[in-house]
Formats: structure tokens, sequence, C-alpha cells
């Protein structure tokens, strides 16, 4: 059955606009508005579920007393450190493609050589460019724009012995790490510990353009015993376009859900009864809590709830969905990937990270290396990523598409009738059901993204429709932001071609978390170990025994060839806007 | 490397126009720039020659998406080979080679070993080579070229784990991928080292059978000492003193360990290692052999690798990948802009030559004959020979100075910098791997502590280093030198902590041109 997608779009319940139809809308997203701090929730929005504070709810962030600062000088503190800030592009990069940006990205490229040259004359001074404190950050020392190129420049940087990479456990009883000298780089992980397997952020994510995904020779592979590939998991480094975005839906939705914990929870006292709620947010059901009440308290009773942990905090990052924050994702993957210890993560350990059993417990990886990573840094890569721009969908049209100019002897690429298979493509994708858990688009109301540092509480905020790159989602008249992110943040069961051999952070082996399917285009290799080179092995893939997708890969495997060629062209479509980047 | 598109047709023009109002205009007013060289401004036909290759590149997606074989054929057959020798179109050839390395190699053309685990599914990666069949390791070249820049080098991430288990990280042979611009380069030197070393066996042979006594002969060319060679008055050679070049006295310029003579063997090596597509030349050299089953698998002998495709890396793939890579540009040194730094940079390049460092990194080598010559390893006529001051990629190599040298001469040849003599060397045992590596079609079998020389140029773009990536910075990847580098090492200790900054600035000098690129 193929459904017109513009009835489709009438029809669904789900959401106020169906995917075609805010797909299409997304190409003409051209004009969006530069637009302040949203302003008062609209209809939807849960209390506190937009605006500054956001940090509250995630599940695994600090205690700390949140100490909101904005990035205005403040008089009263300690006068600003000289600092020369690395080479930047003047904050974030937009996807763009112009004179101007090839212009720009030549001057960076350029000052990036000299600056390495520098770094071998001395590279004392290179370091300190790299460093910041979150107190400086605090103190408004660090504008935004310099924030976000900082965190350029770490997430491309190759970390040296000097900065802390790797650790030098070799030697060191029963500890989880190779037994290498300094660094001490692992290709295979051990544990909870790490490899260290890379030295810079970029190794993994280049894949499809700037901070895009990895190959699967850029696989990691964890939990295992360092040597032996069948004790291990892998898993695909995918790309960061649109991270901030996705964690500001995370984090509407975990605000909805806990909105909807603490009505139940009034009712629950209100009526002396055991009351139960269906979850839902943004048109995606998470099951059913009963609250119980005991006294003046209640007794929640979680089991019966589906696709979220047990505190009801989406975490929109690792393929399991693990990590509520970009933070907490980066705190752990700068020691795991890179053997870089963020203060933070020494501050506040983590059950599911092994620092290492050095003696000192101020460098666990014994490389005499303390305070490898400060807190400002980590902001400061925080507001890269979150700042990057998010994917769109680009339709093929008449004028977008061209042969390859040496094919010479045949028109490759009719561009009409490429529009035409995309809009088959589109229905199919809805027709078949793959939109139930790849949900086109989440709207959210607010574009103000926070990061809280752990250790001092400091909280840095900016605004993404502001600070972040070019282009943005689409913003509705009502001020209604449209992320066409394509996943229901949920968690699901995936059967046995998909599954795994380790549970990760309590998240069974054959669970995982919907992809976001945005960017897809440049992403290939795809699932979570990167075994899938074709889309449709992809898709088959979600076939195995006991997945919830099994009806839909079944589905799929049943459409003509024509049709599978129509839902690649679509998900083809799926991609980041051009940009220029000079190598 | 990207190739330089032809002229565009309007309908590019247009889709420049759409493209730009993707972008999602108005733009915001650029920041005010920092003050640069004029070079930096970026010309229009620059931008619109990477605008068309972009747009070529998701054309070529599209393409697949709706009908997964479309280029197949282009990519594996011969056709576009002999069109491109009989029409002297490289330019066409480079293109389809960028997207033959570009490409998402998928099960469709034959990527992987054995059979798939159900319909429809993905063939099995292995991180991890099983022995001299290799893995599924990777589903493009592009994986493990494009640090620094497209056809660049690997990440410490993407080192092959070759000649393993297929399981075990401990048991495999780790290996760092190296950039690889100026390769074709390396091959015209090549060449001419081996014509004169072949002139000097063959004047030991005759002298050695005239005299009717043994005949040793110092093998010597462009200036660089290959060690002994013994003629024999009946006729044979004695090479066993010879531990530069094998004994075939073939110069072989890539790997490693100067596994490969040529680029089409060194592109049909890879595709078989790294994709699991079954090499014809391979099959052609092993089938029927006792030892078959140990290089092709031991499928049906129509099928070998047992994926059930039976067309997978023909010798045309290999001739284009290796066309392609021979028509890449060279790298460059980009010496610092500020005046004190440029002094420490010159200060540096004498340092490597006091220190010894260029006795084997041998900064300039010439070529006298811009023709390289791509082959099938096969019996089969296909070959291509392409000039490449004709139809390499900018910046190629040209002669600028024809000035006398210190001796009065004035050398002959286009010098090129690539840092190394193309000769192997014995580095000792703290770098040398567990076993020794034998090269294909039992050429020779190099001990474990038995290196080439290391090209150094584009090292800037190459971090980690070493054969295996195991030092991070250019310091500890020089005090890994040992045996015949033992004294340059030693030399590199001594020197002042100033001294060894200003050589390590030098040496971060040697770069690569920008590209600019859409994606």
């Amino acid at each position: 059955m193929r459904l017109n997608p513009l009835q489709h779009a009438l029809n669904t319940t789900r959401m106020p606009l169906a995917a075609p139809l805010v797909a299409l809308a997304l190409l003409v997203a051209c004009d969006t508005p530069r637009v302040g701090p949203r302003g008062p929730e609209g209809p939807q929005g849960p209390p506190g579920a937009s605006g500054g504070g956001a940090t509250s709810d995630a599940g695994d962030e600090p205690d700390a007393p949140s100490r909101d600062t904005d990035s205005e000088p403040d008089a009263a503190t300690a006068p600003c450190p000289e600092w020369t800030a690395p080479p930047g592009l003047g904050g974030a990069a937009d996807a763009e493609v112009s004179l101007d940006a090839a212009d720009r990205w030549k001057a960076f490229r350029a000052a990036r050589e000299q600056e390495r040259m520098l770094e071998a004359w001395d590279p004392a001074r290179v370091t300190r460019r790299y460093r910041v404190e979150q107190r400086d950050i605090a103190a408004g020392c660090v504008s935004t724009d310099a924030l976000i190129d900082l965190g350029r420049g770490l997430f491309l940087r190759s970390f040296t012995l000097a900065e802390g990479l790797g650790n030098d456990l070799g030697q060191v009883e029963g500890s989880p790490a190779g037994r290498l000298p300094r660094p001490n780089m692992r290709r295979l992980q051990q544990g909870h510990f790490g490899g260290p397997d890379a030295t810079s952020c970029a190794n993994c994510h280049w894949k499809g353009g700037f901070a895009g995904g990895g190959d699967h020779t850029d696989n990691m592979y964890i939990l295992g015993d360092g040597d032996d590939l069948s004790t291990h998991d892998a898993r695909n480094p995918p790309t960061l376009w649109g991270a901030g975005w996705a964690e500001l839906v995370a984090r509407e939705m975990t605000a909805a859900l806990h909105a909807q914990r603490d009505q139940l929870r009034r009712d629950a006292l209100d009526s002396g009864e055991p009351a139960t709620v269906a979850l839902q947010t943004h048109g995606v059901r998470f099951g059913a809590l009963t609250a119980t009440p005991t006294g003046d308290e209640v007794t929640f009773d979680t089991s019966a709830v589906e696709g979220i942990d047990p505190d009801l905090v989406i975490k929109p990052f690792g393929w399991k969905g693990v990590f509520s924050t970009l933070r907490h994702f980066v705190r752990n993957s700068l020691h795991v990937h890179m053997g870089l210890q963020p203060e933070e993560l020494l501050a506040h350990p983590d059950p599911e990270t092994d620092p290492g059993n050095g003696p000192d417990p101020d460098d666990p990886d014994h490389d005499g290396v303390t305070r490898e990573f400060t807190e400002g840094q980590l902001t400061a890569l925080v507001l890269f990523l979150a700042t990057l721009d998010a994917p769109l969908v680009e339709v093929p049209t008449a004028s977008g598409v061209d042969g390859p100019p040496y094919s010479g002897e045949f028109n490759l690429v009719d561009g009409q009738e490429m529009t035409f298979r995309w809009l088959d493509g589109s229905a199919i994708f809805t027709g078949i059901g793959c939109d139930a858990c790849h949900v086109p688009v989440m709207a959210i109301r607010a574009s103000r993204y926070t990061t809280q540092a752990r250790v001092s509480g400091e909280s840095t905020s900016i605004d993404l429709a502001i600070d972040g790159a070019r282009p943005l989602p689409t913003q509705r008249d009502d001020g209604v932001w449209l992320v066409p992110t394509f996943s229901d943040f949920k968690r699901h069961r995936m059967g046995d071609r998909l599954a795994g051999r380790h549970a990760e952070r309590g998240v069974a082996p054959d669970v995982y978390m919907t992809r976001r399917l945005w960017g897809l285009a440049g992403s290939a290799p795809y699932l979570h170990d990167g075994s899938a080179i074709l889309l449709d092995e992809a898709i088959a893939m979600h076939g195995g025994e006991g997945s919830e997708a099994r009806g839909q890969a079944e589905a799929f495997m049943a459409l003509s060839e024509r049709d599978k060629a129509s839902l690649r062209v679509f998900l083809r479509s799926l991609r980041r806007a051009p940009t220029i980047r000079v190598r | 490397m990207k190739p330089t598109p032809s002229p565009r047709p309007l309908s590019l023009q247009l889709a420049l126009v759409g493209l730009l109002a993707a972008s999602c205009a108005p733009e915001p007013p650029s920041p005010p720039l920092p003050t640069r060289a004029a070079t930096l401004n970026t010309t229009e036909a620059e931008l619109d020659d990477a605008i068309a290759l972009h747009l070529i590149s998701r054309a070529e997606q599209l393409l697949r998406a709706t009908d997964p074989n479309e280029r197949f054929d282009t990519l594996v057959g011969r056709a576009p080979i002999d069109a491109a020798r009989d029409s002297d179109n490289l330019g066409a050839l480079f293109q389809l080679g960028d997207e033959a390395f570009e490409a998402e190699r998928d099960r469709l053309g034959g990527v992987g070993r054995g059979e798939p685990p159900g319909p429809g599914l993905p063939a099995a990666l292995r991180r991890i080579q099983t022995g001299e069949l290799g893995g599924l390791d990777s589903s493009s070249c592009r994986a493990c070229h494009f640090v620094g820049g497209p056809d660049g080098a690997g990440a410490i991430t993407q080192v092959a784990l070759l000649r393993g288990d297929g399981q075990h990280l401990s048991s495999a042979t780790v290996r760092d991928s190296p950039h690889l611009m100026g390769l074709g380069y390396l091959s015209l030197i090549a060449r001419e080292i081996e014509a004169d070393l072949d002139r000097l066996r063959r004047n030991a042979l005759r002298d050695a059978v005239e005299l009717n006594q043994p005949v040793t002969t110092q093998l010597n060319s462009k200036g660089i000492d290959f060690g002994p060679l013994t003629a024999l008055p009946d006729g044979t050679l004695d090479a066993s003193a010879l531990t530069s070049v094998s004994p075939d006295l073939q110069i072989r310029p890539f790997g490693h360990k100067g596994r490969h003579a040529d680029l089409a063997a060194l592109a049909d090596e890879a595709l078989q290692l790294h994709h699991g597509l079954q090499s014809a030349s391979r099959v052609a050299t092993y089938a029927g052999r006792d030892d078959a089953a140990r290089w092709l698998g031991d499928g049906p002998p129509t099928d070998p690798d047992g994926d059930g495709v039976v067309r997978e890396a023909t010798q045309a793939q290999a001739v284009l990948l290796g066309a392609y890579m021979a028509m890449l540009p060279v790298p460059e040194i980009r010496p610092p802009t500020d005046p004190e730094m440029a002094l420490a940079w010159s200060h540096g390049f004498r340092l490597m030559e006091q220190v010894g460092c260029t006795t084997c990194h041998r900064a300039e080598l010439r070529f006298t004959d811009y023709a390289v010559t791509i082959a099938a390893t096969d019996a089969t006529d296909l070959a291509i020979t392409i000039d490449l001051g004709a139809h390499g990629q900018e910046p190629v190599p040209r002669r600028t100075d024809f000035g006398a040298d210190d001796e009065g001469i004035i050398p002959r040849g286009v010098p090129i910098f690539p840092f190394t003599d193309l000769r192997r060397h014995d580095l000792g045992p703290e770098l040398a791997d567990p076993t020794p590596e034998d090269l294909p079609d039992d050429a020779d079998t190099i001990p474990g502590s038995v290196w080439l020389t290391r090209p150094l140029w584009g090292l800037a773009d190459t971090a980690p280093y070493l054969h295996d990536g195991r030092a991070p910075t250019v310091a500890d990847a020089i005090e890994a030198h040992g045996g015949e580098a033992a004294d340059a090492r030693q030399t590199w200790r001594d020197l002042s902590d100033s001294d060894r900054a200003a050589l390590h600035l030098f040496l971060m000098s040697l770069t690569r041109a920008p590209t600019l690129l859409v994606e």
C-alpha cells in the first residue's frame, strides 16, 4: 500500500506535520530567521523544558549547585589571564559554499600549518593555547566564538604525551592497560578502561565531512580483553552533526516525562490510591508508570516502562543511548580513546569507566600528567560539538543533479525523475512503517543549550539559534523548531542479527536506541558495528528473530527492486548541507 | 586528490545557483579576516571546480541508489583504460580512478570472503586479517588514506592488522598507512635506478666470464650506494652481501619494507587484502599450486574466495587505480612565515645533514623522463604509459634551476624532494617485526629489522609515525631508530634542545598544498 505523502501528513496523529511534508518544508528552510532566546513555553512544553536551567534533569549530571553565568565580564573577579586563542574560524562554521567561506577555511588551514611548526619550535606555547579554565570562562574572559574555536581546535588536535595522551600503566601490576611503553596505545579496548586507541577526535570522525562518522577501520572494540576480537563488541563512530539539537530534543522529552511523573505523584498522593500513567511525549510512548502512595511519598513501579531507563532520562548519545549529555559522552570518550583524563571524571568517578590503577589518585593512568583535561577545555569541546550544523533533507531536483561530465555518452541522472523517485521513496518510508521508530521530525521549543561543569558547578549557556552553525533546523512561525532527526529517541529490541555480546551500561546486548538517520548519506558504513556497506543490508539486519522492526524489514525485503531503489533515493537525501573545507 | 573536472556544462552552473540557495541565504556578514597572503584568495573557477566535483560524487550516490550495478562495469572493465590510451584523454582516466578510489565497495562487487550469513545480509567484517587472504577491514581506499587531505595517510585507528589469525590483535603485523602523493615520481626514479643497476650487473657478468674469475662490483646509482654484487665466471651472481635491494635488483619503493615495485601490483594486493576482492592476477599465479588455499581461499576453482561473485579485483581495476596514484601530485615544503622561525627552519635542514639523517633520507632525487608505465601483472597486454609532465595533477615537479652544483657540473633531470634513498636498511631490534616478511611471488624474504627508508615528504600530515604508528611525535620516531641509524640517533641526542627543536621544525614544514573541497 502506498500512501500519498500529503494524505499521510493529514492522517497522521503523531505530529502536527508529517514526514514528507516537513522534509519538503526543510528544503525551503533557507530563510530561517535568526532569533533570540525563545519566549515563554507553548502548550506542549512542560515547565522548565526550555531556557537555561535545563541541565537539572540530566540524570548523570552533577549535584553541584548550578551557578548559571553569562559570558559577560565580571568586574568583581580576578583579571583575565593572558591567553592566545588557537587558530579559528570566528565561532561556529556555517555549512556554506562561497568564496568568503573558502577564504576563511584557507586562512584557517594556513594558520594551523604555521602553528604546527611553532609547536615543534616551542611546544609549551602552543599547548597553552589549548588550555582554558572554567573560572575564566565564567568570568567572561573567553567569548563564545573563541570557546567554539578552541573546541574545534581540541577536536582536531593530535594530543601529545605532555598533555597526558595515553598512560604509563604498562609495568603496573594488575593494570587494565596494555604492556607497552607510553602512550601504551591498544587498538582493542579492555573492559571499562578503554584503549587508548586514538590520538585525536578527528581520527574517527571524518567520513562524509568535517566531524562526520568513521569507516569500519575506525570501529572501536569495547568491553573485551584487549586482544581477542571475539570478546569485544564493535562500535562504528557516528556522525556528530546536529548533536546539540539532538540533546535539546532529549532534554525536552525528559522534562515532559518527568512532568508526567510529578503529576502522577501528586495524583497518587491526592487520591491516596495507586495511579498509573501512560508515559508519552512528542508522540512517542514509553510504556506505563505506576505510583503507589506510601505515607506522604510514593513508590514508583517502573516495570512497565519501555525504551528508557527507570530514571526516565532520554540519553541520546551512544549507539545504545547511554549518555544523556554531550558532556558525559565526551568526558568518557577522552579517557577511553585517548587516555586524557578529564578532571571532572576523576572528581566524580563513573562506575562504568575504569580510570586505571596508578597509585596517585590524581593520576590514575600513571603518566605523570595531572589535570589532563580541564573543565574549561571540556566546556569548549562540548560547545563546539553542540553548535555543529543540523543535517537537512535535500530533495534531488532537475537543476541540482547532473551526471558526471566524463561519462559523456550517457546522461546518468535525470533530475525531474529523481524528484519523483524521492517522492515515491518518502511514501514507502512511511508506508512500510520505518517512521514508527525513525520519527522524521521532533518539535521542540527551546534553542538554548547549557552545559554544566561538574566540579565547579559553573554552567555555560549559549543559544543555538544565535551561536549555532547554519543551517539550523526549520523554525515554524509559532517559534517551534522542527528537528529532522528521524529517531524516536527510544530504545528498542533489535533481534539476534544485531545483538552484541555485552550489555553496555545496563542496556541489553540486543537493545539499541533508534539511530538518528539525519546525515545518513555521508555516514556509510551503517549499523552499530559498521557491518552494512549497503543500505539494503542495513535494513535487512533489522529483521532478526525478536526484533521490534522485523515486520518493517520483511516489508522492505518484499518490495520490488524499483521501490527499494526509490527508498534508497529518499534515504540518500538525508544529508548534511554542502560546505567548504580546505584540507 | 580530487580531479580537475572538464569544462562544466550549463546545468552545473545552474546547480551552483541551486546549491548556494540551499546553503541558506542570506548569510551573515563574514567576520573581519586577519591579514593574509593574497594567494589565499579563492577564485571563482577554483570554487566552481570544487562544487562540480561535489555534484559529481552526489550524482554517483544517487546513481548507485537507483541501480547498484550502474557503474560496476566501468570500474572493473578495461575499456576506459584502452579508451584513455587511444585518445590520450588521461584526465578522464584520472577522474574515473578517483571514483574507484572513493567508491564504497560492496557485496555486489565481491567484497568479503565466504557466504554471507543470510540472504541480503552483509559480508562478515574481519578487522584483524587472516594470513595472506586478508580481511574485510575497509570498504574504500579512502577509508585509510584521508589524514591530511585526499590520498593522505591513515590515522592510528586505521592501522592495518595484517597476516594475523583473524581474531587476536597479538597475532597481527601492524602497519600504519602512508600517504599516496608523489608515488608516480618514485616509480620513475625506481625504474631509472634499476636500469643503472642492471647495466652494472651485466658489465660484471661479462667481466667475470672474460676474466674467468669472480668480479665484485659496487652497485651505485644516482649517488646511492647499494652495496657489493659478485659475478661468478659461470655466469651466475652471488648477491649474498646485498641487503639494500632484493637479489633481482628490482627497486620496490612501495610498502614499509619495500614490498611492491609498481603501483598496479600495490593496488591489486590492497583490493585483495582490505576489501576481500579476489585478485585475478593472484588466481593466475597460485591456482593449482599446493599452497593455493593459503593465497586464494578454499572455494571452488571459479570462485576461490567462495562469496558467489566471480569477477572482483580485475587487472583493469588494478591498472586504473595504479594510473590514478601515478598521476597524484607531489607534496610540498612550506616554510614558516615568521622570520625567526624561518631562520630556525633553515638551520634545521643543515642539522639534518650534519646529524646524518640525509644519508638515508636523501633530500633530493632526480629523474630524466616523465613517462611512467602502469601494466597488468598477468600476461595480458593491458598497459598504459602516462607522461606525468603532461598529465600529472598539479603540483607536478618541474625543473626551475639550471645552475651548476658545487663541482661545476650542471645536474641532469628534474628534482623531487622525497627524503629517501629507496633502499633498505637494518634499523635494529627495537623497530623489528617479530617475523620476516615474504614478498609476493617468492621474490624475497625481508628480515624483521630491515625497512625501506621511508620517504619523509608530506610527513607533517601523517602522524602517527613509523611502520606501526607507535610514535606519536617525530622525536619519538627518531628515538626508535637503531641499527644502521644508531650513530645518527646518538648525534641527535647530543644536540642542544634548541637544535633538536629546529630540526623538528624543519620536518614539520614537509607538508602538502591545500586542497579546496566541497563536502
